[in-house]
């Protein structure tokens, strides 16, 4: 096991791959989603306007939309084809039509329409647009309403806007008021890459022609690797956690311990399933594409984006048993709502029970495994290391 | 050309020799975009399990919740018996959003005096929660009108004109393209893009890493866009059948050009030919290269405005992540082409990005891939001669 284990450090020590996927690209991620994400909400969608009316009453809801930080008028047009083709080509990514007539319409109670056109095909930032354009439109139905009544029925102003405001509806996003997308996404990206970065080089350490050798040195062999792999993915949810938490400043009302906890257990999991595989298809470039294959699509498969609600239910059902759904969402809670290990007991008996029968099957099977067909090297064990990092400098 | 179709040729041939490169070329795309695609086939974010703390017991109260009972898009599922067991079932994931309506609410209504109706999302996932809010909200909308239109009436104004003035302006909403906004619609032609991509990059890093003795003798450069031709046309069936499956089986509304789609898709190929050697000349080895080719399809995909939208990305980011990597200028053109009929008009300055892209970064590939690799050569011969 400990020789198993050393094996892992040299190749580490002495290839670059294994350094650039393990440490290098996940913190590269941290570091783009940390700029990216860096204006955390949507500001200056830019819309395109169509005044019909070209009154004073409707320049002053066109000021009212440049003056909200959420939108910036980057056009005005006379046609209602010109704001399509300027959306159709994402120069806007909203609209307004105001019609014709839309002050006389106001002042003869004719109820005018305003439109807002949004731009479908992005859904995030027609979300932002939607709940910020209707914001803007209700205050200003509003006080149009509150106007009317005031001179029509000569109420007093604080009468006329409790009444135009029907009732009032306030909402509260609990553990992320701001409805950060940085905080919502980041600590699942990055969890997802350091799980991938385990998975590619798990996959591809077991050395068949080493235990072809020696089948008396084959116990405890892939326990050294899932050990050292464990190691180094704890290691890199740890740095990532502090770095999230105090460079890119997402929230982390939690605990570290309990990170290093849930990190040990998905870590164990990943690791040994991927030593799994690794231990039974002798060809390493099978051997990654597989676990490629099965991670990979993990991040997508635990409701990163998608919510898990929502998926068909045999998606659902599938990944009830993937390791990293146990995992993402308590990371998550652990920075956002202070989750606390208590909460997450059963998902991190759920990891290291995974992590455990992984291991121990591929254990047996290394065991009990014929030794290949393939040629086996005259080296020992650190001088085949030696010739895999030589061939790849 | 000679050697461009000299070059196409061999390497397109060498595909049917491989299993793995047929797996990954012929069936990869259909296989992947089958597997995505059924993750968003569901329309919205449905039976959101939701909690309503009902603290006045009236008509008005009753009528919102009846009416949150009715909508599909949520189940009821607690009804807790203050704010905090509503914060716990929040907090506990039973319950993604609550609404408190709060005591004397009906009174304060009709008195004139509202009492505000609090509606709390649980912000961990913002999908459900801006999901959730923006039908909650269109649901209390509704209601707030009709309490508007019944208490202007109290005043003693005629029914249709206390509903004229309730209703002084009307907010008419038109979503262009995709009105129902699905979240298929909205990644998977993106994803379909980072497919294209992963594959393409994994097939020509293979290739070129197996056949490195003959890139390196003789023109590389043509050589090397022969074997980016020749992945390309191998792939292009399983893409189009992906595409065919997106469209018939998922519905995703395909309005745009194909053939500017079918451009964008060769430029970015040629714009990715160079970083594949590099990539190659750097491990030198299929598992090695594979390991950091599979690792960039997150970072590429999160830098291609595929996630955040590419004009609220900071400058320097911007400029950096277009000098590094070209999926920037090719996956939000095509779910835009896909989905919006964007015009060629638009994606011009796209193009001529990831042409110059191409040639800066194919100069540099081949003469770090030839340096590379004749070296590596060299050093074989010489082992082959000693021993």
């Amino acid at each position: 096991m400990i020789r198993s284990f050393k094996e892992e450090v040299k190749v580490l020590v002495q290839g670059k791959t294994n350094i650039i996927v393990l440490f290098i690209l996940p913190l590269l991620l941290v570091l783009i989603l940390g700029v990216e994400l860096s204006g955390e909400v949507l500001r200056e969608i830019p819309i395109v306007v169509v005044d019909h009316d070209g009154s004073a009453f409707s320049m002053d809801l066109i000021q009212k939309f440049d003056s909200d930080e959420t939108f910036s008028v980057e056009y005005r047009t006379d046609s209602d084809e010109e704001l399509e083709k300027l959306i159709r080509n994402s120069k806007a990514r909203a609209g307004i039509i105001i019609p014709e007539g839309f002050y006389d319409d106001i002042a003869g109670l004719e109820s005018p329409s305003v439109a807002m056109i949004y731009d479908g095909s992005n859904m995030s930032v027609t979300s932002a647009a939607k709940a910020k354009a209707t914001e803007i439109l209700l205050t200003y139905k509003a006080g149009v309403t509150s106007q009317q009544l005031m001179g029509r029925l000569g109420m007093s102003y604080e009468d006329s806007i409790e009444i135009a405001q029907g009732f009032i509806f306030r909402s509260k996003a609990l553990y992320n008021p701001g409805k950060s997308f940085q905080d919502f996404l980041t600590p699942m990206l990055v969890a997802g890459i350091i799980q991938i970065a385990i998975a590619l080089c798990a996959s591809t350490s077991v050395r068949h022609e080493l235990l072809d050798r020696d089948k008396k040195k084959r116990l405890g062999y892939v326990s050294g690797k899932v050990l050292f792999y464990t190691i180094c993915g704890t290691f890199m949810y740890i740095l990532s956690t502090a770095l999230l938490a105090t460079v890119i400043g997402i929230p982390f009302r939690g605990n570290m311990a309990d990170v290093i906890i849930m990190s040990l257990g998905l870590s164990f999991a990943v690791s040994s399933f991927c030593i799994l595989i690794s231990a039974v298809i002798r060809k390493r470039m099978v051997a990654l594409v597989g676990a490629g294959l099965m991670i990979i699509p993990n991040s997508m498969m635990a409701g990163t984006t998608w919510p898990l609600i929502s998926m068909p239910s045999g998606y659902h059902a599938f990944a009830s048993y993937i390791p990293f759904i146990h995992f993402v969402d308590n990371y998550r809670n652990i920075f956002l709502k202070g989750a606390v290990l208590g909460d997450m007991t059963n998902d991190l008996a759920y990891m290291f029970a995974f992590g455990l029968i992984a291991l121990l099957i591929a254990e047996f099977v290394v065991v009990i495994m014929e030794t290949g067909k393939e040629e086996t090297v005259n080296e020992d064990i650190s001088a085949s290391v030696q010739k895999r990092v030589s061939v790849n400098i | 050309m000679k050697i461009f179709l000299q070059a196409f040729r061999r390497e397109f041939r060498s595909i049917f020799d491989y299993a793995g490169m047929m797996i990954l070329l012929f069936i990869g795309p259909v296989f992947l975009t089958m597997f995505f695609g059924g993750v968003y086939v569901n329309d919205y974010v449905n039976d959101i399990p939701i909690a309503i703390v009902d603290e006045d017991n009236s008509g008005l109260s009753n009528t919102i919740a009846s009416s949150f009972l009715s909508n599909e898009r949520f189940d009821v599922e607690f009804y807790p018996d203050n704010r905090q067991d509503l914060e716990d079932l929040l907090y506990d994931g039973h319950a993604h959003m609550g609404i408190i309506i709060p005591q004397g609410f009906e009174s304060g209504v009709s008195k004139g005096v509202p009492k505000e109706v609090l509606v709390v999302t649980d912000g961990t996932n913002i999908v459900v929660s801006n999901n959730a809010y923006a039908q909650a909200a269109t649901i209390i909308q509704t209601i707030a009108a009709g309490v508007e239109i019944k208490v202007i009436e109290a005043k003693g104004v005629l029914p249709q004109i206390a509903e004229n003035l309730a209703l002084s302006l009307n907010i008419g909403e038109r979503v262009l393209y995709d009105p129902k906004m699905r979240y298929m619609n909205y990644l998977i032609a993106c994803y379909w893009a980072v497919f294209l991509q992963q594959l393409m990059l994994s097939s020509m890093g293979s290739k070129f890493i197996r056949s490195k003795e003959y890139m390196v003798s003789g023109n590389t450069t043509k050589k090397a866009l022969g074997l980016m031709a020749s992945c390309l046309a191998g792939i292009m069936p399983s893409m189009l059948l992906g595409l065919a499956g997106m469209k018939y089986i998922f519905h995703v509304p395909i309005v745009g050009s194909l053939w500017t789609t079918g451009l964008l898709t060769l430029i970015f190929a040629f714009a990715i030919t160079g970083m594949a050697m590099i990539l190659a000349s750097f491990t030198k080895e299929r598992v090695e290269y594979s390991k950091i080719s599979f690792m960039l399809s997150l970072p590429t995909f999160v830098l291609a405005g595929c996630v955040w939208p590419i004009e609220q990305m900071p400058d320097g980011l911007r400029v950096i992540s277009r000098i590094l990597w070209p999926l920037i200028g090719y996956a939000k053109n095509v779910q835009e082409i896909f989905i919006k009929g964007k015009e060629f008009s638009a994606v011009v300055p796209d193009i001529l990005y990831m042409f110059i892209f191409g040639c800066i970064w194919l100069f540099i590939g081949v003469k770090v891939y030839t340096k590379t690799f004749s070296k590596v050569q060299t050093v074989m011969e010489m082992e082959r001669t000693v021993s």
